[in-house]
C-alpha cells in the first residue's frame, strides 16, 4: 500500500462515526436462507428446463407453420408463371420465334442482294446493317431528346 | 477453510461443467449462505433475496463454461449475485418501489429468525441495513463484498466491472456516507424501519 493510501486510510479511521459503523457492519451476522434451499434450486432448475423445452417446441411449431405459410405465399405469387417445365417450353417457343424472325430478315436480304456478285453482296449487307444501325441511333436520339431530356428539364 | 475444500470444490466444478446437476447442487449447498447473505444485504427483502440467490445459482450453472477453472469460484459466484442484485435494484427503482414501501410489506414466515436473534441483534441488523440502504447499488455491493467477504479491491473490481481506482473511490465515498449516517443516527427512521422476519443468523 502506498503512503497516500495509508494516509487516506488513517484519515478515514479518524472520520467520526466510521469506526462504529465499520464495527457494526462487521458484527452483523452472515444470514442463511430457509432450510431446503438446494432442493428448491433443483426444483427450479427442473421447472426451468421444462419451460425451456416447452418454449423450444413452441418455436419449432411456429417456425414450421411460418415456413409452410411462406412457401404457400411464394407458390401463390409464382403460380401464374406456371410450372418450370411450362416456363422452359415458353422459352423454347420464344427462341424459335426469334429464329424465324432472323430467318425472315436473312431471306429479305437475300431477295434484295442475292442476284449481286459476292463482293457486292457483302458490301450491300454491310450497307444495310449500317443503315439499320443509323436509323436505330436516330430513333434513340429522338426518343432521348423528346422524352427523357424533356422530362429532366421539367417539361 | 481447509486445503481439502478447494480440491473437493474443483472436483464438483469439473463434474458440474460436464452437466452433472447433482455436483452443482453440492456447490449450491456450500455457497447458499454467502450468496443469500449478499442478496439480502443488497435487497433487504428476504423473499426477493431468496429469488435472487436461486437465480444466481441458475445463471452460474448455465454460465459455468465461462468460469476460468484457475480462478476461485467464490468471487465469480458473488460477482454474478452482485450484478443480479444491482439489476433488481434498478428495476425496483423503475417500478418506483422504495425501501420504505418494502418495509411495510409482510415478509413470509420463511426464513424465520433463529432463537439467538435477540432484540439487540435485530436492532443492530436493522441499523446496518438502514445504513446500506442509503448507498447507491454499486457502492452497497462494494461495501458488502469488502466488509463481509473480505474481497480485495481487485476482486471487487472484477466482480462489479470497475477499475481498482474506481472501487477505491466508491468505497471511500461509501465510508464517508456510512459514517455520516451512523452519526446522524436518525432514531425515528430506524424505529420505523422494522423488518419483522429477518433471515436467521446461522
Amino acid at each position: 500500500m502506498n503512503p497516500q493510501q495509508l494516509e487516506r486510510d488513517r484519515r478515514e479511521l479518524e472520520l467520526p462515526g466510521w469506526a462504529e459503523a465499520k464495527a457494526a457492519l462487521q458484527a452483523a451476522p452472515m444470514l442463511s436462507p430457509a432450510v431446503g434451499f438446494s432442493r428448491r434450486w433443483r426444483l427450479l432448475l427442473t421447472a426451468q428446463r421444462a419451460r425451456h423445452a416447452r418454449l423450444q417446441s413452441l418455436w419449432s411449431l411456429g417456425l414450421t407453420l411460418g415456413g409452410a405459410l411462406a412457401a404457400l405465399a411464394v407458390w401463390t405469387l409464382l403460380g401464374p408463371l406456371g410450372a418450370p417445365a411450362d416456363m422452359a417450353v415458353e422459352l423454347a417457343v420464344r427462341a424459335a420465334a426469334w429464329g424465324r424472325g432472323l430467318d425472315l430478315l436473312l431471306g429479305l436480304a437475300d431477295a434484295l442482294l442475292g442476284a449481286l456478285p459476292l463482293v457486292l453482296r457483302a458490301l450491300g449487307g454491310l450497307g444495310l446493317l449500317f443503315t439499320l444501325g443509323w436509323l436505330s441511333a436516330l430513333w434513340l436520339a429522338s426518343l432521348y431528346r423528346l422524352s427523357v431530356q424533356e422530362i429532366r428539364n421539367g417539361g | 477453510m481447509t486445503p481439502e475444500v478447494p480440491i473437493e470444490e474443483a472436483r464438483w466444478l469439473a463434474r458440474a461443467r460436464e452437466g452433472d446437476e447433482r455436483a452443482f447442487a453440492l456447490l449450491v449447498e456450500a455457497y447458499e449462505r454467502p450468496v443469500f447473505n449478499l442478496c439480502y444485504r443488497m435487497l433487504w427483502d428476504a423473499p426477493e433475496a431468496e429469488d435472487a440467490a436461486q437465480e444466481t445459482f441458475l445463471k452460474a450453472f448455465r454460465g459455468l463454461h465461462r468460469h476460468d477453472p484457475d480462478r476461485p469460484f467464490r468471487p465469480w459466484l458473488l460477482s454474478i449475485a452482485s450484478h443480479h442484485c444491482i439489476d433488481r435494484l434498478r428495476r425496483r427503482r423503475l417500478r418506483q418501489t422504495s425501501l420504505e414501501d418494502l418495509q411495510g410489506e409482510d415478509v413470509p414466515a420463511a426464513p424465520t429468525p433463529g432463537p439467538e436473534a435477540t432484540a439487540l441483534e435485530r436492532e443492530q441488523s436493522r441499523r446496518v441495513q438502514q445504513m446500506l440502504a442509503g448507498l447507491a447499488p454499486k457502492e452497497r455491493a462494494a461495501v458488502v463484498l469488502r466488509y463481509w467477504y473480505d474481497l480485495s479491491y481487485v476482486e471487487i473490481g472484477q466482480a462489479l466491472s470497475l477499475s481498482e481506482s474506481a472501487v477505491k473511490s466508491r468505497l471511500h465515498r461509501a465510508r464517508r456516507q456510512l459514517a455520516d449516517l451512523w452519526r446522524a443516527g436518525d432514531e425515528k427512521a430506524l424505529a420505523a424501519g422494522g423488518r419483522q422476519n429477518e433471515p436467521s443468523a446461522a
